[in-house]
């Protein structure tokens, strides 16, 4: 009889633990709902920002990325920018601190602005487009993975420049997935900004064009912003991903300077595992499989 | 003696699949064997993996002339070279996942609780079941790539195999044992995958290599049968029928027993673990070649020698 | 008891009871005149009177007894139960006399046997219980042609087809009523430690048996011998048994193979003491019988149980199935094994001649012999079927056919 109470609160826990999750689902997307700031705060920014586009693999094995260069619907439009320059950061080991880059072309396409960048191994790429308006100076930025493997490596080694020193870059000092940036993971920020333009104290965190909040430095001058998970990232496929910019500004000899880091984020793979429902389902089930065993099991008597 | 040097061999091979690749062994994706891939610091891949991923059935047939092509075709290449080289050793003498079967079928023995055997109707029924997995694994990938299904479905056999989760236990990773609540699908999955590992090891507990039984490894070795280094012969002439390989297999192959006229008796199921050779007491009637060499003849003298102490 | 004794022993019975004391201790003394006789044999020949008088060997008898019939039921259950086993078959052609009232084309072997249980059945100790596979018809029908003069019998309803699953698991339950049988008998429960014990004694008897074997393949145990060996199974411990055959493996142990040329199989109907009539015969005309298929010399053992699971669910298996699909009694329905043993034996030891003996009235082997000497013919082996029974009669015209048989290999 103990036996068949201690199956039937396995059962009840188990279930019990199905309807809280879904609670919690259903809670996380109420949250995201929450956060929305008023859309009037947008009007008063302009930015230039990249948006991720095709993303695979050439017939030579080498992977390549397609970033779009948008401005948001606020900011001029591209063609009136003047000097669009890109810059490509790469190596092969996160958090390495070197401001040697090279000059990316930037392509134009049906009145659109394209970066491609390709690896032809595994490779981190940390990559900058600037372009100026009038008095302001736009700059957008990103970083992510190639997992080139080709037959030939790297299309040889491009010249070397150092990058401009104006540029308020944004140094992701510490990211637990590196390669895979996730929902939920930890995302720390320096942002580093040209000499004599004081220092920055916060940014805002933009999806899908909607301002959704604001974060600020901590003690040691860092940012720290953790994305939070997503219903639809999750409903979407293990390859599903959404952009969050994160934009700062400065004002330096009358000059504006805006930066938007685009931060790519996939669903998060490990938030939603839960080990200890997994386990009581194991065991639930080892006693199922066993008590079918031991009762249908073929036994000789002897008739 | 055979069975000593299986033993033997089977645990060297654990070791050197499951923790190898900390060695910085590196022995690709096209291993026939279940020497899981989710294990981290494993020293090769299943082939199952690459097979239903983009190194196989994921593939886009449109790109066959690229370097990813060339991929898929290579792997596919490396692993038939490897079947053909070793035909079923792989799976009585080198599968991680069949060796930790035949620890579970040690521990019923030394519980002493009887071995559970299955009617020869439902043994039979049970072979087609790893042509429906082998069917699943291929067909969904081909469904993803070109009928836009859900990228969740992605590596499914992977997601239900009870390798999995179990073979991580090893390196003390038990993430695989949870359900995830991500979506429906990675929901269904999980658990699925949590309830066929909790039903593979109750079944390979009372039932020596029950997951063999299913495995959809083995027709994909037994396509390459005839062209194989390694083979299974039976002087049908000699054999008395005592029935003692049909005893002995742990994966109960009635038609090396049963056979009169083939000398090829490799069973689809057969995972030449060598028992019936050793169990079985005629002289001449079964061997085992390698190219023209004999590895194992069976005789009288082996089987007494073997039975003794 | 009691009872038994005095009605039994009394008038024919005891004068033929006598008679066969006097047949058996005939056949002892001309087999120890032999040349190639040696002490080493005295046990067995003890060993074998034993089935005449049961009361000899087991004076201090505690456990119970049990009288086998045929090679399918298993010893080792026996052995593992502590109920000690006679083998019931019988070569003597005086106990024939005491079944007069049977039909007359019986087999011979059956018709003494059904006599010598008459002895038994009078005898002061008869076995408790008599376990009978149903193999042929005759062994079916004695215990009710002894109106039920057996005290206990237990059938084995034996399966005549093999390779079927149904078959198997019956015979599988038949050996599991066996097991229940004997546990009443003794009075105690199977346990798996006995069990095991029990089969590797088996198991090493017949490894030391096959040695035997061995030794008459290479001409160096002369075959009366051997089946002498052979007939003294199951009448005495196994361990006792086992023994002696070491003593006599390490007696030839020294010895040189013997080329000997005439070397011929005898398959057929079964031979045992004290009718040594036919194996004699083969050996005056000049031949050296090298091996046989005869159920009571070289088919006593079915071959070793080897058994992965070694639960008594599974050691009963391995028992019954080794006993059921390794046996090649005629009495089976497909028998392409039993021809292709007597093919390779005779193939792989340079034996160009088959005698095939038939036991009047044995009709199994009677029935065979037809398709058997075609497929022997078919493979260019000599073949010779001699048909007969236990009297003494027609051996010189049996000898005559032997030495011309001779000439032809």
């Amino acid at each position: 009889m103990k036996f068949l109470i201690e199956i039937k609160k396995c059962f009840l826990s188990l279930l019990s633990h199905f309807f809280l999750t879904a609670v919690f689902l259903f809670q996380s997307v109420i949250s995201t709902a929450e956060l929305n700031l008023p859309d009037t705060d947008i009007q008063s920014n302009s930015y230039l920002y990249f948006q991720y586009d095709a993303k695979g693999k050439e017939a030579d094995g080498s992977a390549y990325q397609v970033l779009k260069i948008r401005t948001n619907n606020t900011a001029k439009n591209l063609s009136e920018f003047d000097s669009i320059e890109a810059y490509c950061r790469k190596s092969s080991r996160p958090g390495k601190q070197d401001y040697m880059a090279y000059r990316v072309p930037v392509e134009k396409l049906n009145n659109e602005y394209y970066v491609k960048i390709k690896s032809g191994n595994y490779s981190i790429f940390d990559v900058y487009v600037s372009g100026n308006y009038k008095n302001n100076t736009y700059v957008a930025q990103t970083v992510f993975y190639l997992f080139g493997d080709g037959l030939k490596g790297s299309t040889g080694k491009p010249g070397l420049v150092k990058l401009p020193e104006y540029l308020p870059v944004f140094e992701l000092t510490e990211s637990p997935q590196n390669y895979w940036p996730q929902t939920g993971n930890e995302f720390r920020f320096l942002c580093r900004v040209p000499e004599g333009s004081g220092s920055i104290k916060q940014m805002i965190v933009i999806i899908d064009n909607k301002k959704v909040s604001r974060i600020f430095t901590d003690r040691n001058g860092k940012f720290e912003y953790i994305p939070a998970h997503d219903i639809k990232l999750n409903k979407g496929g293990t390859s599903s991903y959404k952009e969050i910019i994160l934009l700062n500004s400065i004002n330096r000899n009358g000059k504006n300077y805006t930066a938007a880091f685009n931060l790519l984020v996939h669903r998060s793979r490990t938030a939603f595992l839960n080990v200890k429902n997994g386990a009581v389902l194991f065991t639930v089930s080892i006693i199922f499989f066993t008590a079918i065993v031991l009762i249908k099991r073929r036994t000789f008597k002897y008739k | 003696m055979i069975g000593r040097i299986r033993i033997v061999t089977q645990h060297l091979m654990f070791i050197f699949l499951i923790y190898g690749g900390r060695a910085g062994i590196k022995l690709g994706h096209s291993l026939p064997c279940f020497a899981c891939p989710y294990v981290s610091g494993c020293s090769g891949h299943c082939y199952l993996m690459a097979l239903q991923g983009k190194w196989g059935f994921e593939f886009a047939v449109a790109d066959l002339f690229s370097y990813e092509g060339f991929r898929v075709l290579l792997y596919f290449a490396i692993f038939i070279f490897l079947i053909i080289l070793l035909s079923k050793f792989w799976c009585g003498w080198i599968c991680p996942f069949g060796t930790f079967q035949d620890w579970l079928a040690i521990l019923r023995k030394k519980t002493g609780i009887r071995e559970s055997e299955f009617s020869w109707k439902t043994r039979d029924g049970l072979k087609k079941v790893k042509y429906v997995l082998l069917a699943f694994l291929i067909i969904i990938p081909v469904l993803i790539t070109y009928a836009g299904l859900h990228s969740d479905f992605s590596l499914p056999f992977c997601q239900i195999c009870p390798a999995k989760p179990i073979m991580p236990l090893f390196t003390g990773n038990v993430d695989h044992f949870a359900l995830d609540y991500t979506n429906v699908i990675t929901g269904t999955f999980s658990a699925l995958s949590i309830i066929i590992a909790a039903a593979i090891i109750v079944g390979s507990f009372f039932k020596d290599r029950f997951f063999c039984l299913f495995c959809p490894m083995l027709p994909l070795i037994q396509l390459f049968k005839k062209i194989s280094l390694l083979r299974f012969e039976k002087e049908a002439d000699l054999c008395s029928g005592c029935g003692n390989c049909h005893r002995m297999c742990p994966v109960d192959i009635r038609k090396v027993s049963d056979e009169r006229s083939n000398k090829a008796v490799m069973d689809e199921d057969c995972i030449l673990c060598m028992k019936c050779q050793e169990s079985c007491p005629e002289d001449n009637v079964l061997s085992l070649k390698f190219l023209k060499y004999r590895i194992f003849l069976t005789s009288r003298k082996y089987f007494i020698r073997n039975n003794r102490s | 008891m009691n009872n038994k004794s005095s009605r039994g022993k009394t008038g024919i019975t005891e004068k033929i009871f006598k008679k066969t004391i006097d047949e058996y201790d005939c056949e002892i003394e001309s087999l120890k005149k032999r040349d190639d006789y040696s002490p080493v044999f005295d046990y067995f020949l003890n060993t074998i009177k034993i089935s005449l008088f049961p009361e000899n060997g087991r004076k201090n008898r505690v456990n119970p007894l049990a009288g086998i019939l045929c090679v399918q039921a298993p010893p080792e259950i026996l052995h593992a139960l502590g109920v000690d086993s006679i083998k019931l078959c019988s070569g003597s052609i005086y106990a024939q006399r005491l079944s007069s009232d049977m039909p007359v084309l019986m087999c011979p072997v059956l018709k003494s046997l059904a006599g010598a249980l008459r002895f038994h059945n009078s005898a002061a100790v008869s076995p408790d219980c008599f376990i009978i596979p149903t193999s042929c018809d005759w062994v079916v029908k004695l215990p009710e042609m002894l109106n039920q003069e057996l005290p206990e019998v237990h059938f084995l309803e034996l399966p005549h087809i093999k390779e079927n699953e149904k078959s198997q698991s019956r015979w599988l339950e038949e050996i599991y009523g066996l097991k229940d049988r004997l546990e009443t008998l003794s009075g105690k429960k199977l346990n798996k430690r006995n069990l095991r014990d029990s089969i590797r004694k088996f198991s090493d008897a017949w490894a030391e048996f096959n040695m035997l074997i061995e030794y008459r393949r290479k001409g160096i145990l002369p075959n009366i011998w051997f089946t002498v060996i052979a007939n003294s199974f199951l009448q005495d411990d196994i361990e006792k048994w086992t023994e002696h055959i070491d003593i006599v493996l390490r007696k030839y142990k020294q010895d040189k193979n013997e080329s000997t040329d005439s070397r011929v199989f005898l398959a057929g109907s079964p031979v045992f003491f004290p009718n040594l009539k036919i194996p004699l015969l083969i050996e005056e005309a000049g031949m050296h019988i090298i091996a046989d298929d005869i159920c009571t010399c070289e088919r006593i053992f079915p071959g070793a149980v080897c058994c992965d699971d070694m639960t008594i669910h599974g050691m009963l298996k391995a028992l019954s199935e080794r006993y059921h699909k390794a046996c090649i009694c005629p009495t089976f329905t497909d028998n392409e094994r039993r021809v292709n043993n007597i093919l390779n034996t005779a193939g792989t030891n340079e034996i160009k001649g088959v005698i095939f003996h038939v036991l009047k009235g044995c009709h199994p082997y009677d029935i065979e012999s037809i398709t058997i000497e075609k497929k022997l013919k078919e493979r260019g082996f000599k073949f010779l079927r001699i048909e007969t029974d236990y009297t003494k009669e027609d051996s010189r015209n049996i000898l005559t056919r032997l030495e011309a048989f001779k000439t032809t290999l």
